[in-house]
C-alpha cells in the first residue's frame, strides 16, 4: 500500500474514533441540551475499562484477559455507570450543576488513573492492550481495524438516529426546548435526561475503548481536558443536533488540528512558536464561540425553532 | 501536624471564600454559573504584578509583612482593572445572550470566555509562574506545632474584613438592597423601578474586585500562574454550592469547609487526590441538601 | 572569537566540498514538543538535534548522501504525536524517528507506529522504566533506543551523593508522573540500603491550588533536607513553600531542576546548600565542541538537560547507517551498537570528527562514538548507561562540580543487591 494511503487509513481511524464520542455528545447536547464538559472523563473510563478487561494477566499488569468483545461492551457499561453517578445528583437540579459535575468527574477519573497503579498502571500507563481483528487482512496496514471502527461508527450512528427519531427522541427535544411543558405532559424529564446522558456517555466509552485498542498503550496523559475541547469543536462546527454533522465535524476538525500545528509552526517566528498551542486554542475557541453565538446549528445542523420563554431568564429548577 | 493542616486549610479556605463570594453573587443575581470567574482571579493577580514591577525600585514594607504601599496601589489597580474586564466581557459576550431561550447558553459562553482568557494570559505573560517578590517569608510558630507567615495572617484578616463590609453593603445601602431584590425576583425588581443594568454593572464590580483581591492574595502566598484561576474553579463552585448559591456567608463557610477538608484529607489519602475532595463534597451536598447548607429553597 | 568562528566555518566548508557532492538524500524524522507544556524545553532540544544534522552534512553526509530531518511538533499531546509519527513513517518513509520527549507520548508512538513498522525510535529524553518492560516482552522488536539513562541510575547516584554529603534523614517530594515516580522509588530504595532514612515520601500533582498540605506532610519527622523531584514551574512553587514553611534549607535536586531559571525564581539566597545530579554531560572534548557550536549558531548556550542527548541520538544514527552501508531501520537497529560502546577507535562530536569517523569506517576499523553527553553502551533492551554529574549552586549560579562514573554507580548497584 502506498505511503499516503497508509497514512490516510491511520488518519481516518483516528477521526472515526473521535466521531463516536462526538455522536454521543450530539445526543447529550445537540438533542437534550445537556452541557457535558467532562467528555475526556467518560472517554478515559471506556479506555481503561477496555484495557483492564482485556490485557492478559501474563504481562504482569492489572488485566483480566477477557475477549475483546467483552472488553468493548464492558467499556460501554463502565462509562454508563459513571454517567449515572454524575447524573443522579445533578440532573434534577439546574442545568449548570451538570456542567460543574462533569468537569469534576473528568478530573477525578484522571486522578484515579494516575494514583492507583494496581488498577490502572498509574503514571507508567498500560501497555500490550489487545487489538480486535489484529491479524486479519495481513499486511493491509490496519485496514481491518479501520473497517471494524467504521462498523462501530455505523452501528452507533444508526442506533442513535433511530432513537432520535423515535417518540423518545422527540421527548428529549421537547425537554430541551421547554422543560415545563414536557413535564406537564406527564413525562418525567429527569428520567429522560438521565437516559440521554447515560447512552451518550456509553458512546464516549466505546470511543475510548477503540482508542485504547488502536494505540495499544494508554496513560493518564491521553485524557487531558483538551480532548473535551476537541470533541466539542467537532460537534459544534459539524452541526449540533445532527448526527451527520457530528461525523463531518470530526473529519474536518481533526484535519484542521493535525495540519494547523504544522501551519502555525511554519507561519510563526521561532520566538512565538512556543505559544502557538495557545494561539491555536484561542483561534479555534474564538471560532467556536462565534458559531455558538451566531450560528448555533453549525455547518450541517438543523435550524432550531426560536423559543422565547421570557425576556429575563426564568428560574425554574433552582 | 493536624494543627498545621487546620491552619493551612483556613488560609486556603479564606482565598477560596473571596473568589466564591463573587461567584455566588453573579450566580444569584445574573442567574448563571460563570466559569470565567477563575480567570478574573488570574487577571487580578497579573494586573497587580504589573503595578508591583512598576514600583520595583521602591522599598517599603509594613512591619512584618512582605509588602508595602506599592502593593496597596497594586491591589486597588487590580480590583479596578479586573472589574473593568468583567464588565467588558459581560458587555461583549453575556449581555447579548441574556435574552437567549437556552438557559445553558450563558454557561457555555462563560466556559469559552474562560478558555480564551486563560490562553490570552499565556500569550501575554508566558506559561511560567511568577512571584511578587523573590524574598520568601519564613513562617513563625504561633501555637505549638502551628507555623504561619505574617502575610497569611493578613490574608485571613483582610478576608474577614471584606466579608463584614460586604454584609453591610448588601443589607444597609440602597444599591445593595436593589441587588438582593434583583436576585430574588428580577421581573418584580424591574417593575418596581430598579435600574437592572446598574445592578448588573455593580455585581460585576463587586464580584470582579473580590476576585482580584483573592487572586493577589493567592499570588502572594502561593504563586501566580496562567492556570491559577482555572485550578481553583472547581473549589470555587463547590464552595458556592456547598454554602448555598446566593448566600455570601454560605460561600465563606463553603470556602473554609473545602480548604480545611482538602488539607485534612492528606491524613487519609495521598495528597494528589486533593482536587477530587471539593468535587466529592459537592456531590454529597447535592444529594443530601441540593440548596446547600445556608441556601434558602426557592420556589 | 568571531575570527575563530569564521575559521572553523571555513574548515567545515572545505570538508563539505571535499566530500562527494551528494545528489541523494536520506530523510529521518523527529517528533518533539515544540509547543505545549514541554514546548520551551523542546525547542532547545530540537536545536540540539538540528545541530547534529548540520555537522553530519558538513562532515560528508550519510553514505555520501545529504541527511535531512523532518521535524514535527507533538504539542505535548499523545494523539498529535502519534499522528505525526505515522505521517513520517507512511508519507516520508523515514527509517528512524528521533523523539519523543515525554514518556507518555513516546510510548504510544512506539507501540502503535514505529515498532510494528520496523522503524527505529530513539528518544533523547524519555526516562520511564516502562520502555525496559516493553523491550523485555518483545513489543519493541529491538527498534527502541534511548540516549538518556533510565531513572534507575540517577536514583542510586543521588543516594550516594546525599550520603557522602552527610545527609541521614531526607524528605522526598516528587512530581506524580513517570519521571518522578521512577526516580523517587529508585532513590528511596538505594538511600535506605545505604543506611539513610527517608522521613517522608510525598507525591504532588502539577497545577494544584496549593502545595501547603504536601509540604506540611513532607516536613513531618524532622528531615535534614529535601530531595525535590520535578520541573521548574510547579517545582519552584513547592521549593518556595518549603522554605516559607520553615523547612531546612538543605536541598537535593535532580536533572529536572538543573536550571538557572529555577534558581533565580526560588531565590539564590535560600539555595546556599544544594547538591544535584544530572545524567550525561561527561566532561569530554565532545561537550566542548557542542557548546561552542551551539553558541556560535544560536547565540547563547542554555543550561538545560537533554540537548546533548538529542545531538548524540542523531549522530549515532548517522554513524550506524554509515557502518551498515544502508539507511533502513533494520540497518540502524543492527549497527547502533557497533558504533558505540567502549572499544575501537574513539570519535567525538563535530563535523571534522564525523568526517574522521567516515574514513575510519571506510578503512574497516571499529569505532565508538563519544558524544556530547558521554559514551553509550546500549544493552539488549535499548537502554544505555551514563555517568552522572554532580552540580551545586555557587554564587547564585548552577555549577557542575564533579562526576560519578558509570563504574561507580554500577558498583554501588551491585553492592546493594
Amino acid at each position: 500500500m502506498s505511503g499516503v494511503l497508509s497514512y490516510l487509513v491511520f488518519f481516518l481511524t483516528t477521526a472515526a474514533i473521535y466521531s463516536i464520542a462526538s455522536l454521543g455528545l450530539n445526543l447529550q447536547w445537540g438533542r437534550t441540551g445537556l452541557f457535558n464538559i467532562g467528555v475526556s472523563g467518560f472517554f478515559a473510563v471506556g479506555a481503561y475499562a477496555y484495557a483492564i478487561l482485556t490485557i492478559s494477566p501474563l504481562t504482569g499488569q492489572p488485566g483480566l484477559g477477557w475477549p475483546v468483545l467483552a472488553g468493548l461492551l464492558g467499556a460501554m457499561v463502565a462509562a454508563g455507570l459513571f454517567a449515572l453517578l454524575v447524573g443522579i445528583p445533578t440532573l434534577r437540579l439546574r442545568d449548570d450543576y451538570l456542567a460543574i459535575a462533569t468537569i469534576g468527574i473528568a478530573i477525578t477519573v484522571q486522578l484515579i488513573a494516575t494514583n492507583e497503579p494496581e488498577l490502572t498502571g498509574g503514571t507508567n500507563g498500560l501497555f500490550a492492550i489487545p487489538q480486535p481483528v489484529a491479524g486479519w487482512l495481513h499486511g493491509s496496514g490496519g485496514v481491518a481495524f479501520l473497517i471494524l471502527v467504521l462498523i462501530c461508527v455505523a452501528l452507533v450512528y444508526l442506533a442513535l438516529e433511530r432513537m432520535i427519531h423515535s417518540p423518545w427522541g422527540r421527548v428529549l427535544v421537547a425537554i430541551r426546548e421547554d422543560e415545563t411543558a414536557a413535564s406537564s405532559l406527564g413525562k418525567s424529564a429527569f428520567s429522560f435526561r438521565l437516559q440521554s446522558l447515560v447512552i451518550g456517555s456509553m458512546a464516549m466509552g466505546l470511543s475510548g475503548a477503540l482508542y485504547a485498542a488502536f494505540i495499544k498503550f494508554i496513560s493518564p496523559q491521553d485524557f487531558l481536558p483538551i480532548f473535551t475541547f476537541q470533541v466539542w469543536a467537532m460537534l459544534i462546527l459539524g452541526g449540533s443536533g445532527s448526527s451527520a454533522g457530528a461525523l463531518l465535524g470530526s473529519l474536518v476538525v481533526w484535519a484542521i488540528w493535525t495540519l494547523s500545528g504544522g501551519l502555525i509552526q511554519a507561519a510563526l517566528p521561532a520566538k512565538l512558536q512556543v505559544d502557538s498551542g495557545a494561539i491555536q486554542i484561542i483561534l479555534i475557541g474564538l471560532l467556536l464561540m462565534l458559531v455558538i453565538l451566531f450560528r448555533p446549528s453549525g455547518l450541517l445542523g438543523r435550524k432550531r425553532p426560536a423559543v422565547h420563554r421570557s425576556t429575563v431568564p426564568s428560574k425554574e429548577q433552582a | 501536624m493536624i494543627g498545621q493542616l487546620l491552619a493551612n486549610g483556613i488560609i486556603l479556605g479564606a482565598t477560596i471564600a473571596l473568589g466564591a463570594i463573587g461567584l455566588t453573587m453573579t450566580y444569584n443575581i445574573l442567574d448563571f454559573a460563570n466559569f470565567a470567574q477563575g480567570e478574573l482571579l488570574t487577571f487580578g493577580a497579573y494586573f497587580a504584578l504589573i503595578a508591583v514591577s512598576a514600583f520595583a525600585g521602591v522599598h517599603s514594607t509594613f512591619g512584618a509583612l512582605s509588602f508595602g504601599w506599592p502593593m496597596v496601589v497594586a491591589l486597588l489597580l487590580a480590583a479596578a482593572l479586573t472589574s473593568l474586564l468583567a464588565i467588558l466581557v459581560d458587555w461583549l459576550v453575556f449581555r447579548p445572550l441574556r435574552r437567549s431561550s437556552i438557559q445553558v447558553a450563558l454557561v457555555i459562553a462563560s466556559f469559552g470566555a474562560s478558555l480564551l482568557l486563560r490562553h490570552l494570559v499565556v500569550l501575554i505573560w508566558g506559561p511560567q509562574p511568577a512571584y511578587y517578590t523573590t524574598n520568601i517569608q519564613i513562617s513563625t510558630q504561633i501555637l505549638p506545632g502551628v507555623r504561619v507567615t505574617p502575610d497569611q495572617i493578613f490574608l485571613v484578616a483582610l478576608t474577614a474584613l471584606l466579608v463584614v463590609g460586604l454584609h453591610f453593603f448588601l443589607s444597609r445601602t440602597k444599591l445593595g438592597k436593589a441587588m438582593r431584590a434583583t436576585a430574588d425576583d428580577p421581573q418584580l425588581a424591574q417593575v418596581t423601578g430598579i435600574d437592572v443594568a446598574r445592578v448588573v454593572r455593580w455585581t460585576w464590580i463587586v464580584g470582579g474586585s473580590l476576585a482580584a483581591v483573592a487572586g493577589v492574595l493567592y499570588g502572594m502566598t502561593v504563586q501566580i500562574l496562567p492556570e491559577m484561576g482555572f485550578n481553583l474553579i472547581l473549589p470555587l463552585f463547590a464552595a458556592a454550592i456547598l454554602g448555598g448559591v446566593g448566600s455570601v456567608y454560605g460561600a465563606v463557610l463553603g470556602g473554609l469547609v473545602i480548604g480545611i477538608a482538602e488539607n485534612l484529607s492528606v491524613l487519609f489519602l495521598t495528597p494528589t487526590y486533593k482536587p477530587a475532595i471539593a468535587f466529592l463534597l459537592m456531590i454529597a451536598v447535592l444529594l443530601v441538601r441540593p440548596t446547600g447548607i445556608l441556601g434558602k429553597p426557592k420556589l | 572569537m568571531k575570527g575563530s568562528r569564521f575559521i572553523s566555518l571555513g574548515i567545515l566548508a572545505s570538508l563539505a566540498a571535499a566530500s562527494t557532492a551528494s545528489a541523494c538524500t536520506v530523510t529521518i524524522g523527529s517528533v518533539m514538543a515544540l509547543t505545549g507544556s514541554l514546548g520551551a524545553l523542546g525547542q532547545q532540544i530540537a536545536e540540539g538535534a538540528k545541530l547534529a544534522v548540520h555537522d553530519i552534512n558538513a562532515g560528508g553526509g550519510v553514505n555520501g548522501c545529504t541527511l535531512k530531518m523532518v521535524l514535527y511538533d507533538d504539542q505535548t499531546q499523545p494523539s498529535v504525536g502519534v499522528d505525526a509519527a505515522k505521517k513520517l513513517v507512511s508519507v516520508y518513509h523515514v527509517p528512524v524517528i528521533v523523539g519523543a520527549l515525554a514518556s507518555g507520548i513516546t510510548l504510544p508512538i512506539l507501540t502503535s507506529v514505529t515498532a510494528p513498522a520496523g522503524v527505529v525510535l530513539i528518544s533523547p529524553a524519555s526516562t520511564s522504566p516502562t520502555f525496559t518492560k516493553l523491550a523485555a516482552n518483545g513489543t519493541t522488536r529491538g527498534y527502541w533506543f534511548r540516549t538518556v539513562p533510565s531513572d534507575a541510575l540517577q536514583g542510586v547516584a543521588m543516594a550516594q551523593l546525599a550520603k557522602s554529603k552527610g545527609y541521614k534523614r531526607v524528605a522526598v517530594l516528587y512530581l506524580n508522573n513517570a519521571y518522578g515516580v521512577g526516580l523517587s522509588g529508585q532513590f528511596k530504595n538505594a538511600f535506605t540500603k545505604l543506611g539513610g532514612t527517608v522521613t517522608s515520601f510525598v507525591s504532588y500533582d502539577p497545577g494544584q491550588s496549593s502545595y501547603t498540605a504536601e509540604v506540611t506532610q513532607a516536613m513531618a519527622n524532622h528531615p535534614d533536607g529535601l530531595f525535590l523531584i520535578g520541573y521548574p514551574g510547579d517545582g519552584t512553587t513547592v521549593a518556595r513553600e518549603w522554605i516559607s514553611a520553615g523547612g531546612p534549607q538543605h536541598f537535593l535536586f535532580p536533572d529536572g531542576l538543573q536550571s538557572q531559571q529555577f534558581v533565580n525564581d526560588v531565590g539564590p539566597q535560600y539555595l546556599k546548600e544544594v547538591w544535584g545530579t544530572a545524567p550525561g554531560s561527561e566532561l569530554t572534548p565532545s561537550l566542548n565542541t557542542f557548546q561552542q557550536e551551539f553558541k556560535a549558531k544560536y547565540g547563547s548556550y542554555p543550561v538545560q538537560a537533554y540537548m546533548t542527548n538529542a545531538y548524540d541520538a542523531v549522530m549515532t544514527v548517522a554513524l550506524a547507517m554509515d557502518a551498515g552501508h544502508g539507511s533502513s531501520g533494520l540497518v540502524v537497529k543492527n549497527n547502533l551498537r557497533k558504533v558505540t560502546g567502549l572499544t575501537g577507535f574513539p570519535v567525538y562530536a563535530g563535523a571534522s570528527q564525523y568526517h574522521h569517523a567516515l574514513s575510519l569506517l571506510a578503512a574497516g576499523k571499529k569505532i565508538y562514538y563519544i558524544g556530547a553527553a558521554g559514551t553509550y553502551t546500549f544493552n539488549r533492551y535499548g537502554d544505555t548507561n551514563a555517568p552522572m554529574v554532580e552540580w551545586t549552586v555557587r554564587g547564585g549560579k548552577v555549577t557542575n562540580v564533579g562526576q560519578i562514573s558509570v563504574a561507580t554507580i554500577l558498583g554501588i548497584i551491585k553492592k546493594l543487591q
